[in-house]
């Protein structure tokens, strides 16, 4: 008997091709992190090559960006959307990327990238199907167990238990951002923002608190925020 | 008073429902702030970490002494906005960044312009819930505007801030509480007390 086979959809193959895209541009800019205390000590004429070698990175890097805001165009942001959507999957990750590094940049590690393509294992690994508090928590351990955000390649240290608080801060912060409830046109990113500043106060808790301690976390805030 | 506090919000849930919530507390503090800038000339600094902070800390405390008799409503308004003033004392969420150059000195808003702006939106909310659910007008409290108040409240809040609750009757012309003004005292505890032993016979059972 042969197995039979399932093509992926050609909307999840974007997935992968966003994540490249998205690996370009961190790999780009923490290149220039990297380079800068170099670069100011370069003689001429390995200066100016220098700067031709940054200035071609950089059009790669704003192609690569390009790339990435096309794909996020169309994003649904509130979970109960993302769960009655047609194909839920994909626009959970859209949003939790979006969700993830923006509270990242925020906590000041931007040089942290997610990934759409693992975002979107997570979200069937969790298997919600509702727009709960129970389903966010779930959604908040397989973001962290899927290991959907990563230091951006080349980074010459590795994730450790710092990185690993920040992930979790982004994941509650990202989950929350998501279950409250939209009654007016609202400012993603701010609503974002004071979502990562709620979960800052209360990090010590969301930090050691299992699926049930999440789920009621997640319930109370949704209602504060 | 700010343009949030004006409006009757874009959901049309009352002002004492939508200061429950941060995204409504953030915007309408914001517009409190840029207002009195732009008539003070003060420049402020906002920490947005720490208004939530200062939000959520309201919000449990709020909740923590909810739930009294409908005769305390009215003043259990006035509680509540004290408890605001308590934790944005606490969490001192602005800094004012610049006053204009020979500003008088004896003018609160010079003298302490981040607690002028925290007194004035506390006020500006109670007063705004109370004429929304009570029908009551505004008035002005000669306290208000006396510098011998402020230096006192400045000076005492700075040592405990749940003094800031007893002040802010204070400005409002209503009779503080000097001695537990953390503590929601309801008018009639005659009725208060038979609630407090029923809750604890429950939770006893």
């Amino acid at each position: 008997m042969t197995a039979s086979y399932t093509p992926p959809s050609l909307r999840e193959l974007t997935l992968p091709a966003r994540d490249l895209a998205r690996g370009v541009r961190h790999s780009v800019e923490q290149s220039k992190r990297l380079a800068e205390p170099i670069r100011q000590a370069l003689p001429e004429p390995v200066l100016s090559l220098a700067r031709e070698l940054m200035s071609d990175f950089e059009g790669m890097a704003a192609s690569a960006r390009g790339l990435v805001r096309r794909g996020a165009g169309g994003r649904i942001n509130g979970l109960e959307e993302i769960a009655a959507a047609k194909d839920p999957g994909p626009a959970f990750a859209r949003a939790a990327v979006f969700g993830l590094e923006a509270a990242l940049e925020r906590l000041g590690r931007a040089d942290l990238m997610a990934s759409e393509t693992l975002a979107a294992v997570a979200w069937r690994a969790a298997g919600p199907g509702q727009a709960s508090a129970e389903a966010a928590a779930r959604l908040v351990l397989a973001l962290e167990q899927g290991d959907v955000v990563g230091l951006v390649p080349g980074t010459p240290f590795g994730m450790g238990p710092a990185e690993g608080r920040l992930v979790r801060q982004a994941a509650v912060a990202t989950m929350l951002w998501m279950l409250v409830a939209r009654e007016t046109p609202e400012d993603e990113a701010a609503l974002l923002g004071l979502c990562v500043d709620v979960v800052g106060t209360l990090e010590a808790e969301a930090a050691e608190a299992d699926a049930a301690g999440l789920a009621r976390l997640l319930s109370t805030y949704a209602e504060a925020v | 008073m700010s343009k949030a506090l004006k409006r009757d919000d874009a959901t049309h849930r009352p002002i004492r429902k939508s200061v429950r919530r941060l995204r409504w507390f953030r915007t309408s503090f914001a517009e409190q702030v840029e207002k009195i800038a732009a008539e003070t000339g003060v420049d402020y600094a906002l920490d947005d970490a720490k208004v939530a902070a200062a939000f959520l800390d309201w919000l449990r405390a709020f909740d923590a002494q909810k739930g009294g008799a409908a005769e305390d409503r009215r003043a259990f308004v006035g509680f509540s906005a004290g408890l605001m003033l308590r934790m944005l004392l606490k969490h001192r969420p602005l800094s004012a960044t610049g006053r204009p150059e020979g500003a008088d000195m004896s003018n609160p808003a010079y003298f302490w312009p981040e607690g002028y702006v925290y007194v004035a939106y506390c006020l500006n909310i109670r007063s705004a819930v109370l004429e929304q659910d009570f029908h009551e007008d505004r008035r002005v409290v000669p306290a208000l505007g006396e510098i011998r108040a402020w230096w006192s409240f400045r000076e005492n809040v700075s040592q405990d801030p749940s003094l800031g609750i007893a002040f802010l009757d204070l400005f409002a012309g209503e009779e503080p509480d000097w001695e537990t003004p953390e503590v929601f005292q309801a008018k009639n505890l005659t009725l208060a007390a038979p609630r407090f032993y029923e809750r604890r016979v429950i939770a006893e059972e």
